[in-house]
């Protein structure tokens, strides 16, 4: 009998294994000449090209092996290197799964899966959370899932029907949350295509809320804007027109009147293009500030006086200085003026009380200046607090006109304020009255 | 002088004025309104015949 007396080392990178037991090795040679007593055969075991170990016979008291058996040998080396080599493949894959799996459950986008039955083959965490997130449903068939829909997004079936007929196809959705709040979703639709097969069909949802809302604050400005510049226009246009009538001898104090209407719309404007103009830089990101070192005392003063003197008369101010000594901070002087005097015009126009209060406190807390705003005015509810700075959003667009705003102030000041890395903040309560909060950064940071 | 009564509504009082002037230069008789419930206030007051409402 051939092999009657023999022992086998596997040895597969560094590990050696017998029939009594399994050893970690650092050095092949060093292992083959401790354990192996007899002459011994080495058979390597290769995966592809790579050398991962070698069957080992250790042939003890036998002096040779004959070429069936060596034969045998070989093909068991290499059925051992496709068993290994197999289990190599299956967790590499198995591992690609998981971190696939682990993709779609965190990305920020609904994915589910139907099979060719309309079945749901796979529903991701995200998906599962916009869909089912007042009823623990889970969402098995296709039918489930157009039940959930219809609820939540008041979409008829038939509507749905069409959509998923489609191979490629695109829906907007569109949900009420129980505060009252709207939610945009875009749904795709695809065809999962496997060997020129298809073997079902994918649907994302994507939650467009944000892109939603910008939407609608841009196309209500763009309206609004038109309005705003058309009104002066006409005003300038027929005035101008009247003033050239030569059939009719105006009174001169008419047409002084008329003359200076049609010099405050156009300083309007001028106004309104300039703020644009801000906008502009400001969405571009070349919003480029000047750096002088600004003393808070006196660029509050200073911006006090751009209050127009008709609407100094009605408002008292109060400027509180907690500042010991002269304190200085870098930024652009005009560009501070112009928040500064927005906030106060702010707090003037949105402001029904008889007396209009402006009480300005300057101070500094470890790494800013500090100037805050405070009025007597009609305050800002919560629902829109949150979003004063918006650019494109106002709180109300009939507002406007009536004060002489733009309704961009507000998106400005964030803007210059935030090109001198400071911040500006508000707090309000309704009919109350509002305090805006300007930081300024005391020391420069390293650039 | 002619009879007619034309009122003029309209929220912006720099056109009220000067859409009043011409129109009183060409010999009608003129009110204005700033809005649709003001005009209503006050329609039977001058009943006019014809309402100008700028857009």
């Amino acid at each position: 009998m051939p092999f009657m007396e023999y022992a086998i080392h596997v040895i597969f990178q560094n590990i050696a294994v017998t029939a009594e037991k399994i050893t970690a090795i650092t050095e092949l040679e060093h292992y083959i000449a401790s354990k192996v007593v007899g002459e011994q055969h080495m058979e390597p075991i290769q995966i592809g090209k790579n050398l991962r170990g070698f069957l080992v016979v250790d042939l003890q008291s036998n002096k040779k092996i004959n070429a069936s058996e060596q034969e045998f040998l070989e093909t068991f080396a290499s059925s051992l290197a496709i068993m290994l080599e197999n289990k190599f493949l299956f967790e590499k894959i198995r591992n690609k799964h998981a971190e696939l799996e682990a993709i779609l459950e965190s990305m920020s986008e609904g994915l589910m899966l139907l099979n060719n039955k309309d079945e749901v083959e796979y529903v991701n965490e995200y998906f599962q959370q916009i869909v089912s997130s007042d009823s623990h449903l889970q969402l098995v068939d296709l039918s489930g899932m157009y039940k959930r829909f219809e609820e939540l997004f008041l979409i008829g079936e038939e509507e749905l029907n069409d959509f998923m007929e489609q191979d490629e196809a695109e829906l907007k959705l569109e949900h009420m949350e129980s505060s009252g709040k709207i939610k945009s979703y875009m749904l795709h639709s695809f065809s999962v295509v496997l060997d020129e097969q298809m073997i079902g069909k994918g649907l994302l949802l994507r939650d467009i809320t944000k892109e939603a809302e910008i939407d609608t604050l841009k196309n209500n400005l763009i309206s609004l804007t038109s309005h705003e510049f058309k009104t002066p226009i006409t005003n300038i246009r027929g005035s101008v027109e009247t003033l050239l009538r030569t059939d009719v001898q105006w009174e001169p104090e008419f047409e002084r009147e008329l003359l200076e209407g049609v010099h405050e719309d156009i300083e309007r404007i001028q106004h309104l293009v300039s703020d644009w103009m801000d906008i502009s830089k400001i969405e571009s990101g070349s919003m480029y500030i000047e750096r002088n070192m600004i003393r808070g005392d006196q660029i509050i003063e200073e911006s006090l006086q751009q209050i127009p003197k008709e609407l100094q008369k009605e408002t008292e101010v109060t400027f509180v200085n907690n500042l010991q000594e002269p304190t200085y901070f870098y930024g652009d002087k005009i560009r501070i003026q112009q928040v500064l005097v927005n906030l106060f015009m702010n707090a003037i126009r949105y402001n029904d009380e008889l007396v209009k209060k402006i009480d300005i406190v300057l101070d500094k807390t470890n790494d800013h200046v500090t100037i805050s705003i405070s009025d007597n005015g009609i305050g800002i509810s919560k629902d829109h607090i949150e979003k004063i700075f918006t650019r494109f959003y106002q709180v109300d667009v009939t507002a406007t006109r009536r004060t002489g705003g733009t309704g961009l102030g507000l998106s400005i000041c964030k803007g210059i304020m935030e090109a001198h890395h400071g911040k500006i903040t508000v707090e309000s309560e309704l009919n109350k009255g509002s305090t805006f909060t300007l930081l300024f950064p005391l020391r420069e940071e390293e650039e | 002088m002619k009879n007619q009564k034309i009122c003029i509504v309209d929220d912006e009082p720099k056109i009220l004025r000067f859409v009043a002037a011409n129109l009183r230069s060409m010999g009608y008789q003129v009110s204005t309104a700033s809005s649709g419930d003001e005009l209503l206030e006050t329609y039977d007051l001058i009943s006019p015949d014809l309402i100008l409402l700028i857009s």
